[in-house]
């Protein structure tokens, strides 16, 4: 049971690791080896300034990651506030809710787009744009959790005990909400990763000089009708297999606590 | 003795751990007896009504023999000579109206005049029997889970706790319908926590302690003090009941 | 003494569940609330534990801020009325400071305090839940329907032990339950509500 998620995170992990290790300034420029199809030496290639396409693409991966994992706990930081706005009173709820609801009914893409270009793109303008487009599903969860605990007696015991709001928050509602945490910040991981990729290939997100897996994309496009295939390739399928592992691992996660909730359940009469 | 239900070495087992949750119970149902399997919860009492259902959740293991009319409780006979009534409406399909839902789990015929006359004999309106089970109050819902019971070929009848958490006048009501059924001639199987309705309804009460049979006696062995009782747990069970000694028991 | 005026109560639906309900508790005096289920007892209860607010009427004991209730309510359900993520610990320091001797007078072993409330009987956790209410030193408790879901053996030790300790200390106990005999024998007073 425990291989299935441990391998893919350890996987994940380490491929992270190791684009940390490389240094940035080995994607020098060598025009003497330019434009060259997959090797032994480059096995990813090299591009139309000579650069090997594997440093480059291991060094996109290391900053898609890290964006990703920003806006991830960003989002679900903004969620986790939200919701508990929220369960202030009807007011606040219903201001959220129509928040929520707003954000849900537009096309993710547009919205990120629009946010980001507003921002002025860069680093920053991605991040608030990713973090400000997320939240609403993780929000939505958390609300109706923390609704349902509101409900239970022992929640509403502890004010007839005299215990103040923020001691009824930390104590009885943030740990039944820790798991839906965790697994929300899984979940948005590769939806934010993919979609920083994709604003960044559109023109609206990072800029040209950093080696982020979009620009590598979208520089590529003008290379791909001279048939230098590679230069797509291999960027594109190393991301789509990030975010494929990292979801497996996220997969089995989620499963593992809905599992823990059901085995609550268990009658043992 | 006919025996309609025998339970014969009934262990049950957690897969897993091999904890053993029910201890080689012996028990019978006679034809037409009630017989009343008392105990708290978690005794597992309701394991035993699974076990003869073969609804046993995946992770528990039983042995032993399970027979009706003194041969081994086949498939077919699950539902069709033993059958349960649930604790709740819930078991209906909430999407179909009560007189489809009756007609589709008894026997053929399914005429509609048998399911009146099978409404009108628990004390229904016909109305109700074009209803939905949402729109049944609590004691038509009683009725109608009972109904079903009462209607089918079945000899032997199970309860699962058919009075949890009911105020008196509901779990009178249950009581008499459950006695209704055992007028019909059929043998009962009483699962309850609840001392007052076994005593009220069984010929038989089995006491359950911890997954094992503690207590097998005639229901007129509980009277007075209880000294006619073979287990300590027992009499004070007996005992501790708020219409005996209750506090002054302790 | 805990006075309750012509308290009223209407369901969401404005269907009214109760109108202009009067009733007072002398301190130590034990109190029966009987009858059918589904008239609101258990509302009742929770208007005068200050869970809800009645829509009209008086009750002459509120809650001070940041003290608990002097009106504390036991549940039916031990089992929804303990954090499952909590130990048994946790749970009494809730209410105040473990005081040994109710901890003691309720037969909660020692061993309990580090388990979770998944691991106790269900008998086992209404004792629990009890010596918290106590813990809390209330002038007035209300058991709904308290030993409903437990045998006749829990159920005797319960109400021996707390209506010995509402004596002992001149606590005004309210019993709600459907079982009129059960009131009976221990109630100074039985009101049938409605």
């Amino acid at each position: 049971m425990k291989r299935k998620w441990i391998i893919p995170l350890v996987i994940f992990i380490f491929i992270y690791i190791t684009s940390f290790l490389l240094d940035r300034n080995m994607i020098e420029i060598n025009l003497q080896i330019k434009n060259q199809a997959p090797s032994l030496l480059h096995l990813f290639g090299t591009d139309w300034l000579g650069r090997d396409m594997l440093i480059r693409t291991l060094k996109g991966l290391q900053l898609s990651i890290t964006i990703g994992i920003l806006t991830a706990m960003l989002s679900t930081f903004l969620g986790l506030l939200l919701s508990l706005v929220s369960s202030v009173n009807k007011t606040l709820d219903k201001i959220v809710t129509s928040f929520i609801d707003l954000f849900l009914s537009l096309p993710h893409l547009v919205t990120l787009i629009l946010i980001t270009f507003v921002l002025g793109g860069g680093l920053k303008g991605v991040v608030i744009g990713l973090m400000l487009t997320h939240w609403p599903a993780i929000t939505r969860v958390l609300r109706a959790e923390i609704l349902q605990l509101k409900e239970m007696p022992y929640v509403q015991l502890s004010k007839q005990l005299g215990k103040p709001l923020w001691w009824r928050a930390r104590h009885h509602l943030f740990p039944h909400l820790a798991p839906q945490l965790l697994v929300g910040f899984i979940l948005i991981f590769p939806h934010a990763i993919l979609h920083e990729a994709a604003i960044t290939f559109l023109g609206f997100g990072l800029s040209a000089e950093e080696p982020a897996i979009g620009i590598i994309l979208s520089e590529s496009m003008q290379y791909l009708s001279a048939g230098m295939w590679w230069l797509a390739f291999f960027p594109g399928l190393s991301l789509l297999m990030m975010i494929i592992i990292f979801q497996r691992f996220a997969n089995t996660l989620k499963d593992y606590f809905g599992r823990d909730r059901s085995y609550e359940q268990q009658v043992n009469d | 003795m006919n025996s309609k239900l025998m339970i014969k070495q009934l262990s049950v087992f957690h897969q897993q751990t091999n904890r053993i949750l029910i201890d080689s119970v012996n028990l019978s149902v006679d034809e037409g007896e009630v017989v009343a399997l008392v105990g708290a919860s978690g005794s597992g009492k309701s394991l035993i009504a699974q076990a003869v259902l073969q609804l046993l959740p995946d992770n528990l293991r039983q042995t032993g023999i399970l027979n009706y009319q003194s041969r081994p409780i086949t498939k077919k006979d699950r539902g069709q000579n033993i059958v349960l009534i649930p604790q709740s409406i819930d078991a209906l399909d909430p999407l179909m109206k009560v007189k489809k839902q009756i007609q589709s789990l008894l026997p053929a015929p399914h005429s509609e005049q048998k399911v009146f006359d099978l409404l009108g004999r628990l004390g229904l309106e016909e109305e109700v029997a074009s209803r939905y089970p949402f729109q049944l109050s609590g004691g038509q819902a009683r009725r109608i889970l009972v109904a079903i019971a009462l209607g089918s070929a079945a000899k032997v009848v199970i309860a699962d706790e058919p009075t949890p958490g009911l105020d008196v006048d509901s779990k009178t009501d249950m009581l008499s319908l459950l006695k209704e059924v055992k007028a019909s001639g059929k043998s009962i199987l009483l699962i309850t926590h609840d001392f007052d309705v076994a005593v009220d309804l069984a010929d038989r009460i089995a006491v359950i302690k911890d997954g094992k049979i503690i207590e097998n006696t005639l229901k007129e062995n509980f009277v007075g003090k209880g000294e006619r009782l073979f287990h300590p747990y027992t009499k004070a069970l007996w005992q501790a009941l708020p219409k005996n000694l209750f506090i002054r028991s302790l | 003494m805990l006075k309750i005026e012509g308290v009223s109560y209407t369901l969401p639906d404005d269907v009214p569940l109760f109108q202009n309900f009067s009733m007072t508790v002398n301190n130590g005096e034990i109190l029966g609330l009987s009858g059918k289920s589904g008239i609101g007892k258990t509302t009742l209860a929770k208007i005068i534990a200050g869970y809800l607010r009645a829509d009209h009427g008086q009750i002459n004991v509120q809650q001070m801020k940041g003290k608990s209730h002097s009106v504390q309510l036991i549940w039916q359900h031990p089992e929804q009325a303990v954090n499952p993520k909590w130990r048994i610990d946790k749970t009494l320091e809730e209410a105040g400071v473990p005081d040994q001797s109710i901890i003691k007078k309720l037969n909660i072993l020692p061993e309990w305090l580090y388990r979770y409330p998944k691991q106790l009987s269900g008998g086992e956790l209404q004792r629990v839940c009890i010596a918290r209410c106590l813990l809390a030193q209330p002038e007035f408790i209300i058991a709904d329907e308290i030993t409903t879901m437990l045998d006749p053996i829990s159920q005797a030790e319960i109400f021996k032990i707390l209506t010995e300790h509402v004596q002992q200390n001149k606590i005004g106990l309210v019993i709600i339950s459907h079982d009129t005999v059960l009131l009976d024998n221990l109630c100074h007073k039985v009101i049938d509500f409605k």
